[in-house]
């Protein structure tokens, strides 16, 4: 399979503060106490993809990523790390490593993806309609603590409307038509003359992009160059291949320089690759691109694909503090075969090394890093807690992730918080829903609700 | 309104009640568009023969074969045409199918026609139940019975589910964008688990390379919709009664789809929906235009459409045999050896085909004579044709008796319409449309006008037309007669989409160099990367109307109407209504209106012309008198007259310097004509006080106004006439009166204890003897009963008393109702009695010895409680008693009652010395207890009279009984019937004086009969 794999790790994202800081790059975030490119690096290896490029923003960054990765993984993978500048976006990134892409196919994951998605299901998918892009699409993620939990049910937060509008065609497997974030807002247009290419078009809003996506080389560095305007992937390329799947220009160049090549010979192969494509495909009738094209004689097509995960499947990308609870919450609950630890018979994992003071209880759906000590009646629900924490004693902790080295206070009471590394709680302070920056003392007896605590 | 209530009760109604409903259509038999003119100008579109059978009859053929047993004809332009022909055709003596026309002249719309058919409705309610809509120009062989079922349920399980669509897959060209039907190109989105319909767009060519746009609302209430493209809409509907209440309150519908679904679709307050039903195998198509008369033809011939074809009997038409190559040719056809006939080609009877002709792919009529050496390809001929030697027809279509000339051309796309000649060698141009009426003038070429020439003023003009056509010449050749309709412009780009031709090659070609040209252009119109996109949202969002710019326009609209009403001497009442409905479409206040009105009378004034300032006051003054009514309406209230003003100084100081002066004056007169009142004026000079000097001005000169108001204070006019307030169920808000209000017309309508009866004094007297009979009557059994424990009565004359009073009540009954008693029911009667009797002997001993354990004091008291027991539960109206053979059960307090008498009577009987009287006395208490009031009742029914006679006497024979016995019960005895007979009555009668009771139109209906009755 000639394929290159390139993961999107960015930098310091804006969204994540304070969670993110100098020290602490997005990919190196802890989920279930292993940062979250861990798991894209999983994932990619299950399905024996080792030749990774991993793209970071910013070069301080890209040092700790790359610091990690060659602590973590090196023997196992071959990775290279790429640093870009900063707020280039996803298309602006791709287009600063143009150089290093040699494959045919080009596939890009981001790297914030907790998945259980099989990613070489999408480049199979891509190879096998020899399309332009094929992007993978999962059922939407339900945000929010899980119901299973029950106790934590009240603090349910439904997320702002934000889904994806995705047209299909009859059979689900190309792409019409997408819509994402601030589109959605308005009424849907669709352009009628894929629809009536297509015939039939369904238009589903319970779907949404999860950010893999398997790219054509010469296709990608074809839009990239025409449109410099375009920064993301997800809003500006996947879009704007879609619309122009029926009378691509992004081919033109590269038939061209095939012509010249190979001559003669070209459009004989070209039809085998097109009868060797609709078998693969398992289509009898040609797809409706063919229809177009043979009905059209001057126009050139590409496929835009898509690849829909099972609804089993579980899919989250870690781009905003909500989705860093619930991924947190899940990959330790219901998701746990994601965290690659066993779990014991109360399904928590507390480390043979912590230390638990008496009348102290874990519960279900929980971790304890090693060497952490927790004092005595305290109560820890539904949480993580890193490496080497100081936990006083009756303290109550729900809901929420306590990163390594944290110290927390006598009588503290913790919900559906972030208290990152280092940073320390003195006595008896109750937070509720807030942020604790890495480092940052909160002061004794105070009480919370919603804060994010950071040093300016 | 009330068919919707109908509906909604039959849905509860059970699926049998359901089931037996008759299927019924309605049949549209007039498309109302101008698609087939200058055909339809002279005969209706559904008797146009499609393979020389009429439309309309391969709908009814259709609709016979479905299971449907009625079908409304609704005829609207040409009807006594159609009307003539469904009477001589033999639908209408067909078994299975009640054909019935509905006639309309009025209707210009499908709207229009089922408005009409729902009000027809309202009278005769031909229409009971889901119906199926459909057009005269249908040709399908699709089942309905299913269909129909199916919309039946759903409308069970959701009163919603108004109607189902038909629909089926047609993928339209990707090139023109137009179905083979020739229609445009659809898209529709459904539901794909309820196929429910959420977008109905059918667009022009046109704009088809625009996007199709769905509202943001249905996505976030579906999580999937299917949007199709490759539907083709059958105008086939399963509608429910409501469709036509539907139409009928929104009396801007007029086109089906157009108005009618998108209606449906957008409203979302009365949340009907509509399904959609998509046909697999069947046959489903309309005829809408030449291209789809020419696509169906096309289709019937090569059996799709099967039964419906050229060589099989339906609805009346004559089958042709049909032969290899898919030819069908009549019996007596005459052809030529040398002609050639092709494929997929139908000739009708007694047509003679010449030498060397060449017919290809075309349907020929019957009575038709081609000469030799023709060619006709594609092409449509009618009956009664005669087509002369060496012509060419290529896709035309040839009505009947038209003559074409030797050696004449009829290039694609041409049609002829009913007997137009052409001339020799003569070559109709292209797509050109022939008739020997003149095209109507531009002004009434509307889409509507099909209906207004009758066939008879047709006839009539057709004759003059062509006498006159003779000594002009023609357009078509020296010999020929017709005119040629030019298109018009506009539309002349459409002409080859609809006719009858194919698509020319070249015409293609400059299609898709066209939509090459657009993609390019589209190009240039990127669609904003991530980073613009909030801009442009931004940017949408500030286009959307500006309220001041919206005043603007308002306040124009207002003045032209104005201007029109002064022009044409519009009514007071008229302007109003106008500017009303201007206001509710610009969400105006009735301040707004007010300005604007004054506005306008103002500017109408400055601008009549005039000299000199005073001549300015007159006008100004004479539009205020007459139009006061006008403004009088916006300006009740205070803050309105206040707008009025300051509206007024607003034009003083900007547009029309000339008032300026006069503001004092006008003001006066605004005043004087009771538009402005004190107040206002008062109020507004309070608002100005503060204000800067400069605007003082006009402050200042009318500083003498309130003084001299002060006089004028006194008289009052009467304030201006407002609409007659109704009392109405619903119909919305009454213009000039709150929701709430009522006037005092509708307290008027109180009334105070309606339902009480005014009841007579002496009859309640009278009525209450037959309480005071019964009385007696128990007293006289206990008299009995008494005199026999005290042995002053013995057996022997207790039963002679038993017989004696047997055969009287036998007497009474036979005298008093002798038409019931036959002699077989009194020798029932006999047998009963003798049966009673011997088990009453048998049984005597039993009752002797039943309480024998039981002391005599309890017995007494139950007997007493008994008695009592049965007084009051007796049944004293007598009604329950019936006579025999009445079906009627007796209600359980009167049976409670006459068991209390017998359990009563049994105690007694069993503290009796011997068997004799045990018997004895039974027997008479049983006679008494059941028969009494059946003898009694008798005698009140034979005659008042008597029953009151017969009372008194009882009562007098009770009264000196008792009197014997002891004095004190007479006394209280006395005291009773006294109550019973005259306290009681009174009583009731004064009582009734302190009911209270409103009655009024608020009430809600009661029933005030017996349903069982």
């Amino acid at each position: 399979m000639d394929l290159q794999v390139v993961i999107l790790a960015g930098g310091f994202s804006s969204n994540l503060v304070p969670l993110v800081s100098k020290e602490v790059p997005k990919a190196l975030l802890p989920v279930a106490n292993r940062p979250v490119l861990s798991y894209v690096l999983d994932l990619l290896e299950s399905s024996n993809l080792k030749d990774l490029i991993v793209v970071v923003e910013g070069e301080d960054a890209a040092l700790k990523v790359g610091g990690w990765i060659s602590s973590a993984c090196v023997d196992r993978l071959h990775v290279e790390v790429a640093a870009v500048a900063e707020n280039v976006g996803t298309a602006g990134a791709l287009k600063a490593i143009a150089h290093h892409l040699t494959a045919k196919d080009i596939l890009i994951v981001s790297g914030d993806i907790v998945s259980d998605i099989c990613p070489g299901a999408v480049a199979a998918t891509h190879t096998r309609h020899d399309a332009a892009v094929t992007a993978m699409l999962c059922a939407e993620p339900v945000t929010g603590p899980a119901e299973s939990g029950g106790a934590g049910g009240k603090d349910k937060i439904k997320k702002p409307a934000c889904y994806d509008i995705i047209g299909l065609d009859s059979s689900r497997q190309f792409l019409l038509y997408i819509a994402t974030g601030v589109e959605v807002k308005r009424d849907t247009r669709l352009k009628k003359s894929i629809l009536c290419a297509a015939g039939k078009m369904e238009i589903r809003s319970d779907l949404v992009d999860s950010h893999i996506y398997a790219f054509k080389r010469s296709v990608l560095q074809e839009v990239l160059e025409q449109k410099p305007t375009f920064r993301c992937l997800k809003q500006d390329v996947l879009p704007y291949l879609v619309r122009t799947q029926l009378r691509s220009d992004v081919f033109s160049d590269e038939k061209a320089v095939e012509e010249n090549g190979s001559g003669h010979g070209k459009n004989n192969m070209q039809n085998n690759d097109g009868v060797s494509s609709q078998i693969l495909s398992n289509a009898f009738l040609p797809s409706f691109h063919k229809v177009y094209e043979s009905g059209l004689d001057i126009r050139k097509t590409h496929k835009c694909c898509v690849y829909i995960a099972d609804e089993s499947k579980y899919c989250v990308r870690l781009n905003s503090i909500q989705a860093f609870m619930d991924v947190n919450r899940d990959v330790i609950g219901d998701a746990n075969h994601l965290s690659g630890y066993s779990f014991s018979a109360h399904h928590n994992i507390v480390h043979p090394s912590a230390e638990l003071g008496s009348k102290t209880t874990v519960g279900p759906h929980c971790m304890l890093g090693e060497g952490s000590q927790v004092g005595d009646k305290c109560n820890v629900k539904r949480s993580v807690i890193g490496r080497h924490c100081r936990i006083g004693s009756n303290v109550k902790v729900v809901n929420s992730v306590v990163m390594d080295h944290a110290t927390i206070g006598d009588g503290c009471s913790i919900q559906g918080s972030v208290i990152c590394s280092n940073a320390q709680l003195q006595e008896r302070v109750a937070l509720r829903d807030c942020q604790v920056e890495a480092g940052y003392v909160v002061f004794a007896g105070g009480e919370h609700k919603g804060e994010t605590f950071a040093r300016k | 309104m009330g068919a919707q209530k109908k509906g909604g009760a039959r849905v509860s109604d059970d699926s049998e009640e359901q089931s037996r409903q008759r299927l019924q259509a309605i049949l549209l038999a007039d498309s109302f568009t101008t698609k087939f003119r200058p055909v339809t100008l002279e005969r209706p579109k559904v008797l146009l023969p499609l393979v020389n059978v009429p439309m309309i009859d391969y709908t009814l053929a259709w609709l016979e074969s479905a299971g449907i047993e009625e079908v409304f004809v609704f005829c609207c332009a040409h009807s006594t045409q159609i009307i003539d022909y469904l009477e001589t055709s033999e639908w209408r003596t067909h078994p299975n199918l009640v054909v019935r026309t509905i006639e309309s002249h009025k209707s210009i719309s499908a709207g229009d026609a089922l408005r009409y058919i729902y009000e027809q409705q309202t009278e005769t309610s031909q229409i009971q139940g889901d119906f199926v809509l459909v057009s005269g120009d249908t040709v399908s062989n699709m089942p309905l019975a299913d269909l129909v079922q199916e919309h039946r349920e759903r409308k069970k399980k959701d009163e919603k589910a108004i109607m189902t669509m038909v629909i089926k897959k047609s993928k339209p060209s990707l090139i023109t964008h137009q179905s083979r039907l020739g229609t445009d190109q659809l898209f529709i989105a459904v539901d794909p688990l309820t196929k429910q319909l959420l977008h109905y767009e059918e667009d022009k060519v046109d704009h088809a390379r625009g996007s199709v746009c769905l509202d943001k609302s249905l996505m976030e209430s579906n999580p999937s919709v299917l949007l199709y493209n490759d539907m083709q809409d059958c105008y086939i509907d399963i509608c429910s009664p409501e469709v036509l209440s539907l139409f009928e309150d929104n009396f801007d519908y007029q086109h089906l789809r157009r108005h009618f679904v998108k209606g449906v679709l957008v409203d979302d307050i009365m949340g009907y929906k509509i399904f959609t039903h998509e046909i697999g195998s069947s046959y489903a198509a309309r005829v809408d235009n030449f291209r789809s008369y020419d696509t169906v033809s096309k289709d019937i011939i090569q059996r799709w459409t099967y039964p419906y074809v050229p060589d099989i009997n339906f609805g009346g038409n004559r089958p042709v045999k049909l032969g290899r190559e898919g030819i069908y040719r009549a019996c007596d056809v005459v052809q030529s050896r040398s002609a050639d006939v092709g494929a997929s080609t139908v000739v009708g009877y007694g047509t003679k085909i010449g030498n060397g002709d060449r017919i290809l792919n075309s349907v020929i009529g019957s009575g038709c004579s081609i000469g030799s050496n023709v060619v006709i390809e594609g092409s449509y001929i009618w009956n009664n044709v005669t087509i002369e030697d060496g012509c060419e027809i290529r896709n035309a279509i040839v009505c009947d008796g038209v003559r074409i000339r030797a050696g004449a051309v009829l290039e694609p796309g041409v049609v002829l319409s009913f007997k137009v000649v052409v001339g020799r060698d003569f070559v109709v141009p292209a797509y050109s449309k022939v008739s020997l009426l003149q095209q109507p003038m531009k002004e009434d070429s509307d889409e509507e006008l099909e209906y207004a020439d009758s066939s008879s003023g047709a006839a009539d003009r057709l004759s003059g037309l062509s006498l006159e056509m003779e000594s002009k010449g023609s357009e078509l050749g020296p010999d020929g007669a017709g005119y040629i309709w030019e298109v018009c412009e506009g539309a002349h780009d459409e002409e080859w989409k609809h006719s009858v031709a194919p698509i020319p090659e070249d015409k293609l070609a400059e299609i898709t160099q066209a939509m090459d040209d657009y993609d390019d252009m589209e190009d240039e119109s990127v669609v904003p990367t991530s980073g613009e996109l909030k801009s442009d949202a931004d940017s949408i969002n500030t286009d959307v109307n500006d309220p001041g710019d919206d005043y603007g326009y308002f306040e124009k609209e207002v003045e032209g109407t104005f201007l029109r009403a002064v022009e044409e001497g519009i009514k007071v009442e008229l302007g109003v209504l106008e500017i009303n409905s201007l206001r509710l479409s610009y969400n105006m206040e009735s301040a707004d209106c007010a300005g604007a009105i004054f506005y306008s009378m103002m500017k109408l004034a400055v601008d009549t012309p005039h000299s000199s300032g005073s001549e300015l006051y007159k006008n100004a003054a004479s539009i205020i008198a007459k139009w006061k009514g006008l403004l009088g309406f916006y300006v009740k209230q205070t803050d309105e007259q206040i707008e009025v003003i300051m509206k007024f100084e607003e034009m003083c100081q900007e547009t029309a310097k000339e008032l300026g002066p006069l503001f004092a004056q006008i003001l006066h007169v605004l005043y004087e004509k009771d538009v402005v009142q004190e107040d206002a004026i008062m109020r507004w000079a309070e608002e100005k006080a503060g204000a800067d000097e400069a605007d003082k001005v006009y402050l200042q000169q009318c500083e003498t106004i309130p003084q001299m108001d002060n006089n004028l204070a006194g008289d009052s006019p009467p304030p201006p006439p407002r609409p007659k307030w109704r009392k109405v169920a619903y119909g919305g808000m009454q213009i000039g009166y709150d929701d709430n209000y009522t006037d005092e017309t509708f307290l008027e309508e109180m009334v105070m204890n309606a339902n009480v009866v005014r009841r007579d004094l002496l009859k309640v007297m009278k009525d209450s003897v037959s309480i005071s009979q019964y009385l007696c009557i128990v007293a006289l059994v206990v008299l009995v009963w008494f005199h026999t424990l005290q042995s002053s009565l013995d057996e022997t004359s207790l039963l002679l008393l038993d017989l004696s009073l047997l055969a009287l009540g036998f007497l009474v009954l036979l005298l008093t109702e002798e038409k019931m008693l036959s002699l077989r029911l009194l020798l029932r009667y006999v047998i009963n009695i003798t049966f009673f009797t011997t088990g009453l002997y048998v049984l005597a001993p039993v009752y002797q010895t039943l309480t024998r354990s039981i002391s005599s004091d309890s017995i007494w008291a139950v007997t007493v409680s008994l008695l009592l027991l049965h007084l009051f539960l007796h049944d004293y109206s007598g009604s329950t008693i019936r006579a025999p053979g009445a079906v009627k059960s007796p209600s359980l307090t009167s049976c409670i009652s006459v068991n209390a008498s017998v359990v009563a009577s049994v105690f007694v009987a069993s503290r009796l010395p011997s068997r004799g009287h045990v018997f004895a006395v039974m027997l008479f208490s049983l006679q008494v207890f059941l028969f009494a009031p059946l003898v009694a009742y008798c005698i009140k029914k034979f005659s008042f009279g008597l029953h009151l006679g017969f009372s008194f006497a009882l009562m007098g024979l009770t009264m000196y009984s008792v009197y014997a016995l002891h004095r004190l019960f007479f006394v209280l005895f006395l005291v009773l019937v006294v109550v019973v007979n005259v306290v009681c009555p009174y009583w009731l009668i004064r009582i009734q004086e302190y009911k209270f009771e409103i009655n009024g139109p608020w009430d809600e209906a009661k029933l005030c009969f017996d349903i069982t009755d």
